[in-house]
């Protein structure tokens, strides 16, 4: 059997079955977004969080277990957040942890892993997820910002308005994004409008990259021959690292991926564990949503970085594999 | 009216309304039940409304007078110009409609074999939806007890079903497959349903073995009803689940093709 054979119907059934399951997602984060932008005052999230650095952003991982979010849905937001005033420190480390740190997560990853150790893998699943997502969110404090994020979203940060010269900014988005707050209050019905317009353009911009990711994900899994991996099975270095690569390719929601992760009853514990992890932070479809708000370097190196981490994290705890 | 402006309106308007329009088509008729587990299904209809009403403002009300104005709008440079107004426009609506035109309700055998059919239940994890030990209630039809795939792959793992069904007449509804593994007398095929966890794009085949005297006049993935005597063998460490064929005839495909 050839490793790839592509086949326009069934690379379309699956690519409309990835859509279907995301768009709603994408969707409640454009909507988010929207009543964040409009009905959240400026700096309103800076006053919930503690002044300090470290703390805020120890605190901003766990904000996934109040307000869950997938990881599509939470770029969205965390561009919304960030625009008002929450610090990117804060910002990376609820971006990161949402998809992770979250009731549906936790339970559907001990669902899906009934009888092979559950409560191991769903406790190891959310504290390593939690950690590397604090970890990543105190490095990025250390950045400068010009280096992390892109023109476009460090020029409708708070106070960069008048620097940039303009207040109006449109992303990729072909729906032009409202202006900022009009000095007069705008009536109930005008600040509707603007979140209708505000979610329009925010799921558009993030649709663009999703329909790329998803047609990435699709010609995968349905053209590529999957047996191909299961010989990395027995090496827990290959497997670990292989596994981490498949979840990218595959792309699947971080509330389901522990259902397609249990199935690969041949790679160790560990290598499962990596997949769970690696997943929800890093696959393609991501890849192309993180560029609405990260620079391309920046990328690159979160996308290395986390893979190199979460493989050596999960290679130093093969002992729960025997 | 500038071309510009004429866009920003129209564009994200007709954007939305395609894809609100296809989120809708799906949600009836049961057309999503091959794409999507059902938890997911009245995500997709509070979308597809969503995305129309989205779709009515930004036609009505889109573009607003203060986008007009702006002399420079930053951004994505492609979405600055007409040109690359219009690119991302078709990358959000072309392969969608592509995709929709082109799809059939069911994957082909080469996605299938790509994704390695599954013939013990000790790889599936978990049990479908509607799947219960306990209160199990056997159905017959002309003598025979009517199982599902997954009944026969969870009972090879499982000593109360086994006793429940082995060598007994059993009847099965799936799609015919080849078998080239565990086939060591070459008189082997399966039977094969897809088992959805989320969605299509996760959809793992699980398949039963049939053992036929001689093999059928009948395509690679018809739908077929089987019957037939079950067996569990242990083979290569697996216990498999075996049908000895007394009859297979093509069938009309289930309401509901994937299994949840």
């Amino acid at each position: 059997m050839d490793w790839f054979t592509f086949n326009l119907p069934d690379f379309s059934f699956s690519f409309l079955s990835i859509l279907l399951e995301g768009v709603p997602f994408l969707l409640l984060g454009a909507v988010i977004a929207g009543l964040v932008d409009v009905f959240v005052p400026a700096r309103w999230l800076t006053r919930l969080l503690p002044g300090n650095a470290t703390s805020s952003v120890f605190l901003s991982g766990l904000l996934g277990l109040v307000f869950p979010i997938c990881e599509c849905g939470s770029v969205i937001v965390i561009r919304r957040f960030l625009a008002k005033g929450l610090p990117l420190s804060a910002a990376t480390a609820y971006m990161l942890a949402a998809p992770i740190v979250s009731p549906v997560v936790a339970l559907s990853t001990y669902a899906a892993f009934r009888g092979q150790n559950a409560g191991m893998m769903t406790s190891l699943r959310l504290i390593i997820g939690y950690l590397v997502a604090v970890g990543v969110a105190l490095i990025v404090h250390r950045l400068r910002i010009g280096s992390v994020l892109t023109p476009e979203v460090i020029s409708r940060l708070p106070g960069r308005e008048q620097k940039a010269g303009r207040g109006r900014k449109r992303g990729l988005s072909i729906a032009a994004i409202p202006g900022e707050e009009n000095p007069a209050e705008p009536s109930l019905g005008a600040r509707w409008l603007r979140v209708a317009r505000s979610a329009t353009s925010d799921f558009l911009d993030v649709a663009f990259f999703f329909v790329i990711g998803s047609a990435v994900a699709a010609l995968f899994n349905t053209a590529v021959d999957q047996s191909l991996i299961l010989p990395l099975a027995s090496n827990a270095t290959l497997a670990t690292f292989s596994m981490m690569g498949f979840a990218s390719l595959l792309a699947l929601c971080s509330s389901t991926d522990a259902f397609i992760a249990a199935t690969f009853v041949a790679f160790p514990f560990t290598a499962k564990l990596a997949f769970l992890i690696f997943g929800p932070l890093v696959d393609v479809k991501l890849f192309f949503l993180y560029g609405l708000v990260f620079r391309r370097r920046f990328i690159f190196l979160l996308s290395g970085g986390l893979f190199l981490a979460i493989g050596l994290i999960c290679l130093r705890m093969t002992f729960l594999d025997a | 009216m500038p071309v510009t402006r004429v866009l920003d309106r129209w564009l994200p308007a007709v954007t939305l309304l395609i894809w609100g329009g296809i989120l809708l088509y799906f949600y009836q008729g049961n057309r999503l039940a091959s794409l999507l587990h059902p938890n997911f299904w009245p995500g997709v209809l509070i979308s597809g409304v969503l995305l129309l009403v989205l779709a009515a403002v930004m036609a009505l009300r889109g573009g607003g007078e203060e986008e007009a104005s702006d002399p420079d709008p930053c951004g994505h440079s492609m979405a600055r110009s007409t040109g690359g107004k219009l690119t991302v426009s078709a990358i959000l609506i072309v392969p969608l409609l592509v995709a929709f035109y082109s799809r059939e309700d069911g994957f082909g055998l080469s996605t299938i074999q790509n994704r390695g059919v599954v013939l013990d239940a000790g790889a599936m994890n978990r049990a479908p939806d509607n799947f219960d030990l306990s209160g199990y209630n056997v159905e017959m039809e002309e003598g025979n007890i009517v199982l599902s795939v997954v009944d026969l792959l969870y009972a090879a793992q499982e000593p109360s079903l086994r006793g429940d069904f082995e060598g007994k007449p059993v009847q099965i509804i799936g799609q015919l497959m080849q078998e080239t593994e565990a086939n060591p007398r070459g008189n082997r095929m399966k039977v094969i349903r897809m088992f959805m966890a989320c969605c299509a794009a996760d959809a793992r085949p699980i398949g039963a073995l049939i053992e036929l005297a001689r093999k059928p006049e009948i395509p690679e993935l018809s739908w077929v009803k089987v019957r037939g005597i079950a067996r569990f063998p242990t083979e290569g460490g697996r216990m498999l689940s075996v049908l000895e064929v007394s009859t297979i005839e093509v069938t009309p495909p289930p309401d509901e093709t994937m299994l949840y």
